[in-house]
């Protein structure tokens, strides 16, 4: 576990793209996830439950997708260097075990007085299509 | 005006209302469990002697821990008027004001935000918003987390 560098805020230009964030959860991730949250709704782990529920299969936790896109940002700017402050995360469609999230993160503004800089996260899944949108701010201590 | 609009005005009197709190010791093996389990590997979430040496002076949570801090124990509200065949999670809103460490003793209480109703291709959908308070033993608040179900009789 190396300690990953970060950024410095006078580096960072709106618009810049941060590298782009995958990651394929996989079935043992959920159950993982699901003790980790203490959340054990069987959508996320019951297959036949999911299945009668509408979906083609079990899918990912909500806050599992979240926590994925915001890596994309702390990646980048980890807690040594920046503070996520704020961030919202909207989900639009779900997310499946086996399915690589792609993310991309964007540098939407920046303000040097307050040290903030915020961004815009899109993920999407392999068919192309966006599932998850996030919106973050973080801190530059 | 509809039974389900009648239904958001009702529920909208009774924001602010509470369900009961969840109160959380945060210790190390509850973080490096939640980290694992979302792909970090960051040592701040895992090294207590590397922790040590940082601004922080402890290990910290992962930015999402809120979701294993907030209470469930949602505010009891009146019966809807119609059986609601399809419930959604739409988003997650959190506010950080401060790190959540090794050690913290956290309190979260579960608030009725708000409530309305949109009407959508499917017909008329039901927007419900709970916010859950987090604060620290010293009664500062360090998170605010703000969710939304959309529910479709």
């Amino acid at each position: 576990m190396g300690v990953p560098p970060g950024p410095r805020l006078d580096q960072v230009r709106v618009g810049q793209q941060l590298p782009l964030f995958e990651h394929t959860p996989t079935k043992v991730q959920l159950v993982m996830y699901a003790g980790a949250q203490d959340d054990y709704m069987p959508v996320h782990f019951d297959h036949q439950y999911a299945v009668e529920a509408g979906q083609p299969g079990v899918i990912n936790h909500g806050w599992l997708t979240y926590a994925i896109l915001l890596q994309a940002v702390t990646n980048w700017a980890p807690p040594q260097v920046a503070d996520v402050v704020a961030a919202s995360c909207r989900y639009v469609r779900p997310t499946f075990p086996g399915e690589a999230i792609v993310c991309s993160a964007t540098v939407v503004a920046k303000h040097s007085e307050e040290r903030t800089v915020d961004l815009e996260l899109s993920a999407t899944n392999p068919a192309g299509l966006e599932t998850t949108k996030a919106k973050v701010t973080v801190h530059f201590s | 005006m509809s039974a389900l609009t009648e239904y958001a005005d009702l529920l909208r009197q009774n924001i602010g209302r509470c369900g009961k709190p969840l109160t959380t010791e945060v210790d190390k093996s509850a973080v490096r469990k939640f980290a694992r389990a979302i792909g970090e590997t960051n040592p701040l979430y895992f090294d207590p002697d590397y922790a040590v040496t940082t601004r922080f002076g402890a290990i910290i949570a992962p930015p999402t821990f809120v979701a294993a801090l907030m209470s469930m124990d949602l505010p009891p509200l009146p019966d809807p008027p119609v059986t609601f065949t399809v419930t959604l999670h739409t988003d997650d809103v959190m506010e950080q004001f401060a790190p959540i460490q090794v050690g913290d003793v956290i309190t979260s209480v579960p608030k009725l935000a708000d409530a309305f109703v949109k009407t959508g291709r499917n017909g008329e959908m039901l927007f419900t918003t709970f916010a859950n308070e987090l604060s620290n033993s010293d009664d500062a608040l360090v998170a605010t987390v703000a969710w939304t179900k959309v529910q479709r009789p």
